[in-house]
């Protein structure tokens, strides 16, 4: 029987295909050449016809990497955003590229997974020059030492910018171990936004700037109603969020608690008065029943609820101002979180521009951030109603306050009586913790204390 | 007597029918609805009144054809290539003959066990080094090469009678030839399976896509669409971001009705072990 098909490699010729396999993972011509010759490649392990395909391949894209050198700069900008926010960032960037000519800006926009997309090139040494990152998770990257330390440079005003150009409380948040990594181009933190129809229709006073936590039940229990009579619930007083973290945080702060102690080494959600919040939280849905269960609200989150005249008052930010301005068909403002014994203490976010320590032009990435700060950028951005601009002048502008929601002097006042978000290195992996350990708590199966003592063994954990 | 069962597996298939259509459905409806009507609840099956419009807005807000040509280009190279190189591995594997032949093919079956979020960030080193971060050949070589293709193929060409081959080397065809000429032909419907299959994959595939690339002249379809998602839930545009999901679904739809026949003929007989 003829077998012409079988081919027995001799073991000579397989030593020096290995040998020449191995200098071919160096990529060089000359042994693929040899490779080639051999006519193993063919139809030989087909890892090798990937890796003359990429060696090819790489002879013949080389090139494109290094692209004419010229005498201008490039800086990357990296950023999270929608198409909106990208559209008034290249405006932005195309003004300072009129006025600094040899500086050319390249945005790398990440609409997604971002923090690990900024990992990955910040661990393959492609790092951006300027990075966009949020107090919530910058403190791994500053713990690492990856950015530039921006106190001098704002300690030497260039551009008229100088720490009392900001709140302090964004510059706070920015500030790992007492260097400031970043400068804040916006704060967040939360309101309440209520329905002052629903209120005139029950008869009953909105919510005024001194309002505590016990006239957020009173309030709660009026405007929770069955509307059509048909023995369900269909209206609420509150919106209720069982994660993330910054939507309960604020009942901890306000009553006196905290969740870790100034030195982020002690969890301190199971002490009392701590747990005693966040049972109040818990509470709103399954003792005072002026929140919706997860039965009740079904697949809506509460802006939905919200804009289908269901919700009476929602705790949430100013990134839920342009839906409202648009699409709410009722007359809505906004009044500060409600005050506990400690007062009406909110979280504040900020997030802001930090310079990458690889990048080569720390001078011209300073200037851009410099411009993306001043009074001008900033405008552009609060004018698009989703952020509360970092600059103590824009935000206590005329444009800013006159535009609705018609108190909006309260997303400004509570930057200042807020608590600065300062959080531990493996943040993320600790909210995942909390979420789990709370979602019996959020549905009234648990009591706060007991869940919050279980899990503190694990978070400590975490916190070392 | 014997209209029951057939009524029963009628309906099952009805209901799983139903159950596949929903999300197109929602997708469909969803995008062709004003903003408010989106959020209305109980939520409405049909668009009222019909806003054409979204899908004219999509191409206004972001450079699809743009997104849409890099999603060809990529995802029709991967496919050519990766079958091609699949098919010769395959048959490598199938019909020639060396040394500790079953273990390489034990090897490349294992890699198929590592799940590829594994992979991306020695794969983006390896891209960096040989400068393809952010060009077409970072986004298509790590897709070239797949061991389950090879192992789809070679379970076809294992089934193939020898004596087809044979005829061909008596007629004077080298290994090559009786590869291209005759192995090739005869495993035309595996290939489209395979092709379909990559295809797939490769025009859905986010993670990688969305790592390689930086400029927005490079994004693929999958990546741009995600840019058209808001970072705040409350203020995306669904109807916008249902109408390009629509939109991009539709070449998966044409490959899938093109290659039909052979998909399933190949499904069926490649999955068939000796």
């Amino acid at each position: 029987m003829l077998q012409p098909c079988v081919r027995h490699f001799s073991p000579v010729k397989i030593v020096i295909f290995s040998k020449v396999y191995k200098k071919g993972l160096n990529y060089k011509l000359r042994g693929i050449k040899k490779i080639l010759t051999f006519s193993v490649a063919k139809t030989w392990l087909a890892g090798c016809a990937v890796t003359v395909c990429m060696a090819l391949a790489a002879s013949g894209f080389a090139g494109c990497g290094n692209t004419a050198q010229s005498d201008s700069t490039t800086l990357k900008l990296s950023t999270w955003g929608s198409a909106e926010e990208l559209t008034l960032l290249r405006k932005l960037v195309d003004a300072f590229e009129q006025r600094h000519p040899k500086v050319r800006v390249e945005i790398v926009h990440i609409p997604e997974n971002y923090f690990q997309k900024l990992h990955i090139l910040l661990a393959g040494g492609l790092a951006p020059d300027v990075i966009f990152v949020n107090s919530l998770s910058y403190p791994v990257y500053a713990d690492s030492d990856i950015f530039l330390p921006l106190d001098q440079l704002l300690d030497e005003p260039v551009d008229a910018l100088g720490r009392e150009t900001f709140f302090e409380t964004s510059l706070k948040a920015l500030t790992w171990e007492k260097k400031l990594y970043a400068i804040p181009r916006d704060v967040s933190n939360l309101v309440v936004y209520y329905n002052a129809d629903l209120f005139r229709q029950a008869g009953v006073q909105p919510p005024g700037a001194d309002w505590t936590m016990a006239d957020l039940v009173r309030l709660g229990k009026k405007l929770t109603r069955d509307v059509d009579h048909d023995g369900k619930r269909d209206q609420w007083g509150v919106s209720f969020y069982p994660k993330p973290p910054l939507f309960w945080l604020p009942f901890v702060w306000s009553e006196g608690g905290d969740i870790f102690d100034k030195t982020l080494a002690e969890f301190e959600l199971d002490s009392a008065d701590a747990a005693q919040a966040l049972q109040f939280y818990a509470d709103l849905r399954h003792r005072y029943h002026v929140a919706p269960t997860r039965e009740e609200a079904g697949s809506a989150n509460a802006s939905q609820l919200f804009l289908q005249n269901k919700l009476a008052m929602m705790v949430s930010g100013r990134w839920t101002v342009p839906v409202l301005r648009t699409q709410a068909k009722f007359n809505w403002d906004v009044a500060p979180f409600p005050r506990g014994k400690a007062g009406s203490v909110v979280g504040v976010d900020a997030s802001g521009y930090a310079i990458a320590k690889s990048t080569k032009h720390p001078r011209e990435s300073w200037e851009l951030i410099a411009f993306l700060s001043s009074p001008e950028a900033q405008d552009a951005f609060s004018e698009s109603g989703l952020i509360v601009p970092a600059r103590k002048d824009v935000a206590q502008s005329e444009a800013f306050l006159a535009a609705p929601p018609a108190h909006g002097r309260y997303f400004v006042e509570s930057i200042e009586t807020g608590y600065p978000s300062h959080t531990p290195v493996r943040w993320n992996e600790i909210a995942e913790e909390l979420n789990l350990a709370l979602e019996p708590v959020w549905e009234g199966r648990e009591k706060a204390g007991v869940a919050m003592r279980r899990v503190a063994p694990r978070i400590e954990k975490l916190l070392q | 007597m014997k209209l029951t069962p057939k009524l029963f597996w009628m309906v099952t298939l009805i209901c799983g029918a139903l159950a596949m259509m929903g999300p197109f459905w929602v997708m469909l409806s969803t995008s062709l609805m004003t903003q408010a009507q989106v959020f209305k609840f109980p939520p409405d099956l049909f668009p009222n009144p019909i806003q054409w419009g979204n899908y004219a807005r999509v191409f206004q807000q972001a450079p699809m054809l743009q997104y849409f040509f890099n999603s060809v280009i990529v995802a029709s190279v991967t496919t050519l290539g990766q079958v091609f190189l699949c098919a010769m591995a395959a048959y490598g594997f199938s019909r020639l003959h060396f040394p500790h032949k079953n273990l390489f093919f034990l090897v490349f079956l294992v890699t198929m066990m590592i799940p590829p979020q594994v992979n991306i960030v020695p794969l983006f080193f390896v891209m960096k080094t040989f400068h393809w971060v952010d060009t077409y050949a970072g986004l298509i070589v790590p897709g070239l090469f797949g061991a389950f293709g090879v192992f789809l193929l070679r379970q076809w060409f294992n089934a193939l009678p020898k004596e087809l081959e044979e005829a061909a080397y008596m007629d004077g065809c080298n290994p090559f030839q009786v590869f291209w000429r005759v192995a090739l032909p005869l495993a035309m419907p595996a290939l489209v399976a395979l092709g379909i299959f990559v295809f797939i994959s490769s025009w859905n595939s986010f993670m990688w896509p969305l790592i390689i690339t930086q400029s927005e002249a490079l994004r693929t379809l999958p990546v741009g669409i995600a840019a058209l998602k808001s970072s705040y839930r409350d203020v995306t545009d669904w109807s916008i971001l249902m109408a390009a999901s629509t939109v991009s679904i539709v070449p998966i739809v044409l490959v899938f009705l093109m290659g039909q026949r052979q998909f399933i003929q190949g499904i069926l007989q490649g999955g068939v072990k000796e």
